[in-house]
C-alpha cells in the first residue's frame, strides 16, 4: 500500500491556511481519482496532519480522520469541509505528539508540506535533529514556498525601525534599509545586489558589537533566530534529492531561488510553479443557486445609485497599503468625486485610527461614503464565505467597481484573483512580487498596474472617467478569467498534483534502483 | 447521437468508395508488390478512419448535459437568464449559428479560416503568444504539447496548400515555399476572422437585450459550443495520427472531408444537438421560475419550498437544499456625511 501524507499548516488565519484548505480539497479529489484506479494502482492511504497554536502559543499537532472527511467530500458537502477546516478539523481529529508526526511522515512514500516555514516559529522544532528528520533524503516530498522571503525580511526590518523601539539605530543603517525598500518598490523585486546587501545587514545586526547591533539583538534576537532557521531550512533543501520545491508564481520562484543561492552558495534543485488551489472556486462551483440569492440581496443595496465603488479587501496594516487607499479616497472626494469606499477587512473596528480618519474625511468634505464589513464590527462577510462571493458577483454586475490592491507585499494574490474570477472586477494592483508575476504571466491586466501613489491616483482618475463612459469591460479580460478559474480550481489541480507525485515517486524508485544496480555491480566485482 | 451517426456514415462512405477503387486497381495489375502495396493502403486508411470514428463515439457524452456537467450548468444558466429577461432562448441561440455561417462557413475561405484557427491554437499551446491579444498559455501539460505538435505537423501542410491556392486564385505571384516559410504570419488574418465572430455575436446580443447576465450566458454557451467543435476536429486529427503516424495519408482524408462540407455539417450537428437540449430544458425552467416567484405573485404556492429546485437539482450538489442558509447577508457599517439619510444598514 502506498502512503501519502500532507502536513497542513493552520497556525495563522492567513494565506498559508487558505492554501492548506485548498490543498485539502485537492487531495480529497486526488483520493477519489486514486479510488477509481484502485485496480491498477493498488490501495493508497492519505493522512492529513494539522499543526496549530494552542492558547499558550505552543505548536500542537492533530491527525485528521481522513475517512470521515472523505465521506463528507463524497456527499459534496463542501461547505461542511470548509467549516471543519476553518476550525482546524477539531471535531474530526485526534491530538498527537511530535514523534507521531515524525513517524507518520517518515513512513509515508510521499509527503506534501504546505509551508516551507513549518519549523519556524515552532517551539517543537527547537532541536535541529527533529527538523533534520523531516528534511532528510528519506522519502519523496513536495514543499511550498509561500512568499518572497527576502522581501519579507526586508519589510520586517522596516517595521522594526518604524516602531520607534530602536533608539540607537544609526542614520546610515536606516538609510540602507529604506533605500533597499525604495529600490524594491521601484523595481518591483530585489535584484542580487540588493539581496546581498540585505544579507550583509542581517549579518551585521547578528554579529557586530556596535551599540545599534547590540540593541537590535536585545530586542529582536527572536527574529534573528527565526531568520537563521529559515536559512538552515533553505540550505538543507539545496542538499536534498526527491524534493519538489513549489512556488505560486515565477517571480516568487526566481526571487527565492536567487536568495537561497546568495545565502547558502548552492541552488535548490527541482522547482515548479503552480497556482494555489482556491477553495472559494469550489464553493462557487457547488453553490451557485444559493450565491445567486446573496448576490441579489447585495445588488438591492448597491444598484440604487450610480456611484463609483472602490473595493479594498485585506487587513488594516501599513504593508497592505491601507494608508494609500484612505489617501486615494480623500483625494477623490476632495476633488468632488462622490465615490463609495467598500472595505472588507477582519480588523476594522470603530476605535481604529483608520476608521476615525475616514469619518473625518466624509464629515469634512460632506460627500463620499464608506461601507465596512469586518469581524471587528460584527458583520464579517467571511464568516460565511458565500456571502462574500455574492458581494463580488453583485459588484461585478454593476460595472462600476474598482477593486484596488495597494499591498507592498504579496506572495500570490488570492484576494485579487477572487475579485477578478468571482466578480469579474476591474482590478488595480501594485506591481510587486507575486502580483508582478501574475501580470507577467498575462493573468492580470498590465494596464492597471501601478507602483507609486502618484500612479495610483492618476490611474484611478483615468479609469473613473472610462467607467463613466461605459468602458468598464475594456479592462476585464473574460477569456483569461475563464482559463484562470480552471487553473486555480482545487479539483482541477488534483490532476496536477497526481502528475507531480507520480513523477517524484518514479524518480525515487529509479534512483533507488540505480543505487541497487551500482551496489550489486560492486558486490559482483568484489566477488 | 446524430453527430456520431453523421460522422460514421460520412467516414464509412469515404472508406467504401476508397476500398472499391483500390480493389478495382488491384484487378488491373498482376504484380504482387503492387497488389500488396494497395492492400497496405486499404489497411492504413481503414485504421485512420477507424480512429476518427472512435472519437465520434467518445464524443457523445461531451454533448450530453446529463454527462457533461459544465455544459448542463451553462445551458441551465442560459435558458433561465433568457427567460427571466423575457427573451426567447432559441432566438438568442440562433444568433450563434447565424453568425458562424455568415462569417465562416459560407465564406469561400472557410477551410482556411478553420485551419488557421486550429493551427494557431496549436502554436499557442507550443508557447507562441496569441497573434491578436499577445497573451500566452501557461501551465500547459506535456500531453497537450505533444498533441499540439502532432496537429501542427498535419495542419500546416493542409493550410499551406490551401493558402497557396488562395493567393494563386487572386493572381498573386507566390511560391509554395514562401507560403510555408511564413505560414504563421499568413494564417494570422484568417485566425482573426475566426476570433472576430465572437465579437459580432456579442454585439448582436447586446442589440437585443441590455441585460448583462443574458449577454454573459450567451457568451458562455458560445464558448462551450466552440470548444466542443474545435476539440472534436482536433481530437479526430489526433486519433487518426495515433492510429497511423502518417500525415501524408491523413491529409487526403481531411481534404476529402472538407470537400464534402464535413466541417460545416459537424458544426450544424453539434448546434442542433445542443438546441434540442435547450428545448427540453425550457419547460423545466419555466416551472422552476414560476415556483420561485416572489410571495404574493403565486396562488396557493409557498415560496422557497425545500423541493422547488428539484427539476434543476444537479447530481453533484446533493447538499445544496439541505444546507441552504438563505439568510440575510450582513449589512455594511456605513459612514456617510451627517446630512444624508441612513437606511438599510448598520448605524455607525
Amino acid at each position: 500500500m502506498k502512503k501519502l501524507a500532507v502536513l497542513l499548516d493552520h497556525r495563522w488565519d492567513s494565506g498559508v491556511k487558505t492554501f492548506s484548505i485548498g490543498v485539502s480539497l485537492s487531495f480529497l479529489k486526488l483520493y477519489e481519482l486514486l479510488e477509481l484506479f484502485k485496480n491498477k494502482l493498488g490501495d493508497v492511504e492519505i493522512d492529513f496532519y494539522v499543526m496549530t497554536y494552542n492558547p499558550y502559543g505552543k505548536v500542537e499537532y492533530f491527525k485528521v480522520n481522513f475517512n470521515e472527511l472523505y465521506e463528507i467530500y463524497k456527499n459534496k458537502d463542501i461547505k461542511r469541509i470548509i467549516e471543519l477546516a476553518n476550525k482546524n478539523y477539531g471535531s474530526i481529529s485526534e491530538r498527537i505528539g511530535l514523534d507521531d508526526i515524525l513517524n507518520g511522515l517518515s513512513s509515508s512514500d510521499f509527503k506534501f508540506i504546505t509551508n516551507v516555514g513549518f519549523g519556524i516559529y515552532n517551539d517543537s522544532f527547537e532541536k535541529k535533529e527533529d527538523l533534520d528528520k523531516i528534511l532528510s533524503n528519506n522519502g519523496a516530498y513536495m514543499i511550498m514556498f509561500h512568499t518572497d522571503y527576502p522581501g519579507n525580511f526586508l519589510y520586517n526590518l522596516v517595521q522594526f525601525i518604524n516602531s520607534g523601539g530602536l533608539k540607537n539605530i544609526s542614520e546610515r543603517t536606516k538609510n540602507k534599509i529604506y533605500s533597499l525598500l525604495n529600490r524594491k518598490l521601484s523595481k518591483g523585486h530585489m535584484d542580487d545586489k540588493d539581496q546581498k546587501e540585505l544579507i550583509d545587514i542581517i549579518e551585521y545586526l547578528s554579529n557586530s558589537n556596535t551599540e545599534e547591533a547590540i540593541e537590535f539583538r536585545e530586542k529582536y534576537s527572536w527574529w534573528l533566530n527565526e531568520v537563521k532557521k529559515y536559512i538552515y531550512t533553505f540550505t538543507k533543501l539545496t542538499k536534498l534529492k526527491n524534493v519538489i520545491n513549489m512556488f505560486p508564481t515565477y517571480t516568487v520562484r526566481d526571487s527565492n531561488g536567487r536568495f537561497i543561492k546568495n545565502v547558502s552558495g548552492s541552488n535548490i534543485k527541482k522547482r515548479i510553479v503552480l497556482h494555489e488551489p482556491m477553495y472559494m472556486i469550489t464553493l462557487n462551483k457547488y453553490y451557485r443557486n444559493e450565491i445567486e440569492e446573496y448576490k441579489k440581496q447585495h445588488l438591492d443595496r448597491y444598484n440604487k445609485d450610480r456611484k463609483i465603488n472602490l473595493l479594498y479587501v485585506g487587513r488594516r496594516s501599513k504593508e497592505r497599503g491601507i494608508d494609500d487607499i484612505i489617501k486615494l479616497f480623500e483625494d477623490l472626494v476632495k476633488e468632488g468625486e462622490d465615490v463609495r469606499l467598500i472595505i472588507v477587512s477582519p480588523d476594522f473596528g470603530k476605535d481604529t485610527e483608520e476608521y476615525k480618519k475616514l469619518e473625518e474625511i466624509v464629515n469634512k468634505y460632506g460627500r463620499g461614503e464608506v461601507h465596512i464589513y469586518s469581524k471587528a464590527l460584527g458583520n464579517s462577510l467571511h464568516e460565511y464565505p458565500l456571502h462574500y462571493i455574492g458581494l463580488l458577483k453583485a459588484l461585478g454586475e454593476l460595472n462600476s467597481t474598482i477593486y484596488i490592491n495597494p499591498t507592498y507585499l504579496e506572495s500570490y494574490g488570492l484576494s485579487i484573483l477572487e475579485a477578478i474570477i468571482l466578480g469579474k472586477l476591474l482590478a488595480l494592483y501594485r506591481d510587486v512580487d507575486g502580483l508582478k508575476g501574475l501580470k507577467k504571466e498575462g493573468y492580470l491586466n498590465s494596464q492597471t498596474a501601478f507602483r507609486t501613489y502618484e500612479d495610483l491616483i492618476n490611474l484611478t482618475k483615468e479609469i473613473v472617467e472610462k467607467i463613466k463612459n461605459g468602458k468598464y469591460n475594456e479592462y476585464v479580460n473574460k477569456k483569461v478569467i475563464e482559463i484562470l478559474e480552471k487553473e486555480v480550481d482545487p479539483e482541477e489541480l488534483a490532476y496536477e498534483y497526481a502528475k507531480i507525485i507520480g513523477e517524484v515517486l518514479y524518480d525515487k524508485l529509479k534512483s533507488e534502483n540505480d543505487n541497487l544496480e551500482v551496489q550489486s555491480k560492486e558486490i559482483e566485482a568484489v566477488a | 447521437m446524430a453527430l456520431a451517426n453523421y460522422v460514421n456514415q460520412t467516414l464509412d462512405k469515404l472508406l467504401n468508395e476508397y476500398v472499391s477503387e483500390i480493389n478495382r486497381l488491384k484487378g488491373l495489375t498482376t504484380n504482387d508488390l503492387a497488389r500488396e502495396s494497395l492492400e497496405g493502403n486499404i489497411k492504413t486508411y481503414s485504421e485512420i478512419i477507424g480512429g476518427m470514428k472512435e472519437v465520434s463515439h467518445q464524443f457523445e457524452g461531451q454533448l450530453d448535459p446529463k454527462v457533461n456537467n459544465d455544459l448542463r450548468y451553462k445551458l441551465e444558466n442560459f435558458v433561465s437568464k433568457a427567460l427571466e429577461d423575457n427573451d426567447n432562448p432559441f432566438q438568442l441561440y440562433r444568433i450563434i449559428s447565424d453568425k458562424y455561417h455568415q462569417e465562416i462557413f459560407n465564406d469561400p475561405d472557410s477551410l482556411i479560416i478553420l485551419l488557421s484557427k486550429i493551427y494557431w491554437e496549436a502554436l499557442k499551446i507550443l508557447g507562441n503568444p496569441d497573434p491578436i491579444t499577445g497573451q500566452k498559455y501557461y501551465n500547459v501539460s506535456r500531453g497537450a504539447r505533444e498533441n499540439a505538435a502532432k496537429i501542427k505537423g498535419i495542419v500546416e501542410e493542409l493550410l499551406g496548400e490551401a493558402l497557396y491556392r488562395h493567393w494563386l486564385s487572386m493572381g498573386k505571384k507566390i511560391t509554395k515555399g514562401e507560403v510555408m516559410a511564413n505560414l504563421a504570419r499568413y494564417a494570422r488574418p484568417f485566425y482573426g476572422a475566426w476570433e472576430g465572430v465572437k465579437g459580432k455575436i456579442e454585439k448582436e446580443v447586446e442589440r437585443l437585450t441590455p441585460n448583462v447576465e443574458v449577454q454573459n450566458a450567451v457568451e458562455m454557451l458560445l464558448m462551450e459550443l466552440e470548444n466542443s467543435y474545435l476539440s472534436f476536429i482536433q481530437g479526430s486529427i489526433i486519433a487518426a495520427y495515433n492510429k497511423r503516424s502518417a500525415p501524408e495519408h491523413i491529409i487526403p482524408v481531411l481534404r476529402y472531408l472538407s470537400g464534402k462540407g464535413f466541417f460545416k455539417n459537424v458544426f450544424n450537428e453539434m448546434y442542433n444537438e445542443i438546441g434540442n437540449y435547450i428545448n427540453q430544458l425550457q419547460p423545466q425552467i419555466v416551472q422552476y421560475l414560476q415556483l420561485n416567484q416572489p410571495a404574493g405573485q403565486q396562488q396557493g404556492q409557498q415560496v422557497n419550498q425545500p423541493n422547488v429546485q428539484q427539476p434543476l437539482q444537479q447530481a453533484n450538489q446533493p447538499r445544496q437544499n439541505q444546507q441552504n442558509q438563505l439568510v440575510q447577508v450582513p449589512q455594511p457599517h456605513v459612514i456617510r456625511p451627517p446630512n444624508q439619510p441612513q437606511q438599510n444598514q448598520q448605524s455607525p
